[in-house]
């Protein structure tokens, strides 16, 4: 990264990729999400217990999330590997482990260790198509990402994008 | 190319324009038939994805100098803004322009053209038998790419 971030940080440097690759493939393959995403949140769906106890006090205890994403709008791409990917979803009607992937979450305000690398957590998902046809404005095929843990820090290579966890450094 | 560079450069190619005259002008129109004046007026964001990447508009208006004798002419002069109408709605084809900010230069490419109201304008000399002038309005949409990452 050539520009030290100062300051408020732009939306750009919270990269968010996604493994088009099919499940049991041996490389991954990421591709970044945000074009045409205007917003793009992960909702962390804290699961949140509230409890009164004799005393006449309320204790609030959070015992863990389940973190969701919506990628709407996704527009088609021939060629593009996620785009496959989510057309043979749609086609196939895919279902359990097909859906499998892996999202990784790249603060490229963060350099890593060694150049071009960056602070980065994966996490395993699975992929829900919700939808596919769309509007005049192009083929859209918009899906939620459920993240269901096995969550893991690490760097990534942002040119050769690839993940790289602690443990293996 | 820019953005303006461009959208002359494709109503210069636009078969119904040059087989009228050889030239568009910019923010210029002669006083006799036939000539085209190209008036940008203006630049705006229409939305920016988390990566960076602008959808833009730029908007014209195109003045249209031509004569009006009779009928049959004014009928020409509106048949012609029709079919330049329907041109503009098929000649992006995905160009690239070049966009220059804080001397930093991003690529782009013109996603859309689109056209409205186009109409008689205005009399050159106070009266509808002497030289006419017609605008349309033209929009350019055009998606540019997020410098860096």
């Amino acid at each position: 990264m050539a520009d030290e971030i100062i300051g408020k940080i732009k939306r750009k440097y919270m990269a968010h990729f996604i493994d088009a690759a099919e499940p049991g493939a041996t490389t991954p393959s990421y591709v970044r999400l945000g074009t045409d995403l205007e917003e793009y949140n992960v909702e962390m769906n804290a699961n949140v217990e509230t409890k009164r106890n004799i005393l006449g006090d309320s204790v609030t205890s959070i015992d863990g999330y389940e973190p969701q994403s919506s990628v709407e709008p996704y527009y088609a791409v021939a060629g593009d590997a996620l785009f496959e990917r989510l057309q043979k979803i749609a086609d196939e009607r895919l279902t359990l482990d097909d859906l499998k992937t892996t999202v990784v979450e790249v603060h490229l305000w963060e350099e890593g260790s060694t150049t071009g690398t960056f602070v980065a957590y994966k996490e395993d998902a699975i992929i829900e198509v919700v939808s596919y046809g769309g509007d005049t404005a192009g083929y859209q095929i918009p899906f939620n990402l459920h993240h269901v843990g096995n969550r893991v820090k690490g760097v990534f290579d942002i040119a050769t994008k690839t993940f790289t966890s602690d443990s293996e450094e | 190319m820019n953005i303006i560079e461009l959208v002359k450069q494709i109503l210069t190619d636009c078969p119904l324009v040059s087989d009228l005259s050889g030239e568009i002008n910019i923010d210029y129109t002669e006083n006799n038939p036939v000539s085209f004046g190209l008036y940008p007026i203006g630049d705006q964001l229409i939305k920016e994805d988390i990566l960076g990447n602008q959808e833009r508009q730029h908007n014209f208006v195109l003045y249209a100098v031509f004569q009006s004798f009779n009928d049959y002419d004014r009928l020409a002069n509106s048949t012609f803004l029709l079919n330049l109408a329907y041109y503009l709605e098929h000649a992006a084809t995905g160009q690239e322009i070049e966009v220059t900010i804080d001397n930093k230069t991003v690529s782009g490419k013109l996603t859309k053209l689109s056209s409205a109201n186009g109409m008689l304008y205005g009399y050159q000399d106070g009266t509808l038998s002497g030289p006419v002038t017609y605008q349309i309005q033209i929009y350019a949409e055009y998606h540019i790419e997020s410098e860096g990452f």
